[in-house]
């Protein structure tokens, strides 16, 4: 019989720094060594008896009237059905519109290449150019611009007026892709009868119950959803997707497994994306450097969505300011989240703008954002971490602090280098939604339970941390078991909050099971459960006693003991702050930038596993090389077609790309656990783009930074 | 919570949800809401992103974009 003790647990806090064992010490992830042999099971490994494997066939134009011929599919050996999963038309560029299934990946890739598809081309728009023309199509019934917001404060004529510099710029980033390294897509155990599993790769486990029971036919109860590891979401794997949907309809028409996964064409061009963004900025400063106006009008390109943006003055503090954004509708597929939506777009035009205005006053690019960050007691954060990192990256010693480096050197020296900064803000909070259940048996297995998804962050190690440290067991000692929806409910990772929501409800469940421990072994031994308590190695002392893990449990009932964790709110904060700085060295003949190093500091309460903490730090430096350097969603704008759907052609950072990196943890915080996963993806840019700036005078205001575009910038520099 | 089964509560019209949105408009915030939308703001967080939960895309079941401004009554697919 198993029991549920609630009471006599000790008032919930994080331990003081010295006393936590688990917590606060770099850990590997448990899952470490079945990921790098290949025997940890992703979605798109799942096999199963008598499975299908179905393919999308895309539409290759933004919009279309779509007839298909489907008999040279069927006839095709092994192809199984093939299906149409569209109206009359299409509204997006690679829109799915027609599945093949098949009794091999082979087969149903043969069958969606042989269905014939006759596209009558519709009016399209995939530029915000095209978008905004006069004659424009309709994208939107409602019109192709949309939630056009606009801020304002302060008194923007009088803050020019007191201007001793102006800038005007239009800065533009383009659309990137996730590029998970799984695809989206799910397996769907399902053969008839009454219930199903579904394997997805998606950022909540308890989204596969959200749309799949209505197309099995099926009451949720009878749905299993699993994702045991899944191949990176970065905000684009909410929702089981077209995808999922087609793969639970197969299913039940077939009543057979059906294996579902994006191929990366597919992947690229009807999974989401980043918004682009272009955002034309007039500000003024002050010789002090403090930006006394500024007027900023952005374009949020988010396909069929809405866009992300954070919008302007992003972090800085300006007084006088009119920012208006608008979402510019086209035939792509619409954004989705991606690792702190909007903020790098935002942070993009802030810092290149502050880097532009400083120039022309001639000010320290440190002291400017100095002058004009936040000097509020909350928000002073910003300026110690800010001279943390230009320490680090040599800011003292280096020669260009106020004016650009030589677009030029004489004596055959071919190479520049330059130093940028960025700042970034972020939230990270808990959400009350994770129920953890900790059971500890007669043999002494530890065992903590919930649905909560691990995207490849750490999560299910942090499950088994938490709970090792109330115990002082090692982490191995614990199993966490994680990603079902047998199991209780999981927050969805989205917007940072896993670790703040997850690691509360796991040290509730955790400090009510130590109490229970506690109180079995008092009543055994006629000690006073209030003199004992956990010591290294789950040994149970005081009062003269001293009672192993082992024999502590051996006293448990025959059910074992069983306790539920919920969300404590006083575990967890919000709001996290950040600096970064980027160091470039640009070859002057070939325009090639090469990321030096790069240093980052956050502050994210406790950070409980320190590790995994700069391991996130760190992908996000990485992403922000490839973003800043290279990434760049192509659409050729007058035939409507992709240019670069493959990995082949859409080129990302290698590790030939990737910088020294020093991340620094900001351990001046006494707050509890807040998420760190998007904040560090926030400021790279920007500090990549400035530190070119800084290195020969070249403003590239269009990202990708390409050589190509220093090339230009430098030649325009020559003559002018 | 204890409900009076009566006038169609077995299937849910209770009238007890009064969001305005259609149920199957989904957003990134849905799954993280502690009782129905009733605000924009309560369903779209800064990615501006929202779906359909009945095709799973940007495009409702008529073919227009999806958007909280105009999954709501009077849309020819609106699900109360």
């Amino acid at each position: 019989m198993s029991t549920t003790p609630q009471q006599n647990a000790d008032e919930l806090a994080w331990p003081a720094p010295e006393k936590r064992r688990s917590i606060g010490k770099d850990t590997r992830r448990i899952d470490g060594p079945a990921k790098v042999t290949g025997m940890a099971r992703y979605s798109h490994d799942v096999r199963l008896p008598g499975m299908v494997y179905a393919r999308f066939v895309t539409c290759a134009l933004p919009a279309a009237a779509i007839e298909l011929d489907l008999t040279a599919a069927l006839a095709v050996p092994g192809v199984v059905e093939v299906v149409r999963v569209v109206g009359d038309s299409t509204l997006y560029l690679g829109q799915p519109i027609a599945a093949v299934t098949a009794e091999t990946p082979e087969a149903a890739a043969e069958g969606a290449r042989a269905v014939a598809v006759t596209l009558t081309e519709l009016p399209w728009a995939v530029t915000a150019e095209q978008s905004l023309a006069p004659d424009a199509p309709k994208v939107n019934p409602r019109g192709n611009i949309g939630r056009e917001r606009t801020q304002e404060e302060g008194d923007i004529e009088a803050g020019f007026a007191a201007s001793d510099a102006i800038v005007e710029a239009t800065y533009t980033i383009p659309i990137q892709h996730h590029s998970c390294l799984e695809t989206h897509g799910m397996v769907v155990d399902y053969r008839g009868g009454d219930s199903a599993v579904i394997h997805g790769s998606v950022q909540g486990t308890f989204a596969l119950l959200d749309g799949p029971p209505d197309s099995l036919g099926l009451d949720a109860s009878m749905v299993e959803g699993d994702v045991q590891h899944m191949g990176g979401g970065f905000g684009s794997k909410f929702g089981i997707g077209i995808e999922g949907k087609i793969a639970c309809e197969i299913a039940k028409r077939l009543g057979r497994p059906v294996h579902l996964m994006m191929d990366r064409e597919t992947e690229f061009h009807a999974s989401g994306n980043r918004s682009g963004n272009s955002v034309t900025i007039k500000a003024g400063a002050s010789k002090d450097g403090v930006i006394q106006a500024l007027v900023a009008d952005s374009n949020k390109l988010g396909g069929l969505s809405g866009g992300s943006y954070a919008g302007l003055p992003y972090v800085y503090s300006v007084a006088n300011f009119s920012s208006t954004s608008r979402s510019v509708y086209t035939n792509t597929d619409g954004n989705r989240a991606f690792r702190a939506p909007g903020h790098p777009q935002a942070s993009f035009g802030m810092e290149s703008l502050i880097d532009e205005l400083a120039y022309a006053i001639g000010k320290d690019l440190v002291e400017m954002r100095l002058a004009n960050l936040p000097d509020d007691e909350q928000h002073s954060v910003w300026r110690r971490q800010l001279r943390r990192v230009a320490d680090e990256i040599g800011w003292n010693e280096h020669p260009y602090k106020s004016a650009p480096g030589p677009h030029k050197v004489e004596g055959g020296r071919e190479y520049v280098e330059g130093i940028g900064f960025g700042i970034s803000v972020w939230g990270g909070g808990g959400y009350p939604s994770c129920e953890v259940e900790a059971r500890v048996d007669r043999e002494g297995s530890l065992i903590v339970s919930v649905g909560v998804q691990d995207l490849g962050t750490g999560s299910r190690t942090l499950v088994a941390m938490v709970a090792a440290d109330e115990f002082g067991l090692e982490v191995h000692q614990v199993t966490a078991r994680i990603g079902n929806t047998r199991f209780g409910n999981g927050v969805m990772s989205g917007g940072s909050v896993t670790t703040a929501s997850l690691a509360p409800a796991v040290k509730d469940a955790s400090n009510k099971m130590r109490a229970a421990l506690i109180a079995l072994v008092a009543t055994n031994t006629g000690k006073d459960a209030s003199a004992l308590s956990f010591a290294d190695g789950g040994v149970i002392v005081g009062d003269g006693l001293r009672v192993s893990w082992r024999d502590a449990c051996a006293l448990c009932p025959a059910g074992g003991l069983t306790t539920h964790g919920v969300f404590q709110k006083a575990l967890q904060s919000s709001g996290v702050h950040g600096a970064q700085a980027a160091r470039v060295r640009i070859d002057l003949v070939t325009g090639e930038v090469k990321v030096l190093k790069m240093v980052a500091i956050h502050d994210m309460g406790i950070a409980l596993n320190p590790m995994a903490v700069r391991s996130q730090i760190q992908g996000a430096m990485v992403q922000a090389v490839s973003y800043a350097l290279f990434e760049e969603r192509l659409i050729d704008a007058d035939l409507g077609i992709a240019l670069n759907p493959n990995f082949e052609s859409y080129r990302l950072a290698n590790v030939h790309s990737i910088p020294e990196m020093t991340v620094i943890i900001d351990d001046e915080d006494g707050r509890g656990v807040i998420g760190i996963g998007e904040p560090p993806a926030i400021p790279g840019i920007g500090a990549i783009a400035g530190a070119i700036q800084n290195a020969c005078g070249v403003r590239v205001r269009d990202m990708p930074l390409s050589p190509t575009k220093i090339l230009i910038g430098l030649e325009e520099l020559r003559r002018s | 919570m204890e409900t009076n089964r009566e006038d169609g509560a077995a299937n849910g019209t209770t009238g007890l949800n009064k969001s305005p949105f259609c149920s199957k408009l989904r957003t990134k915030k849905y799954y993280f809401l502690n009782g129905p939308a009733m605000v924009e703001g309560d369903l779209l967080d800064a990615s501006n992103d929202c779906w359909c939960k009945e095709t799973m895309q940007r495009v409702g079941p008529d073919g227009v974009v999806v958007d909280p401004e105009d999954c709501q009554k009077g849309r020819g697919c609106y699900n109360g």
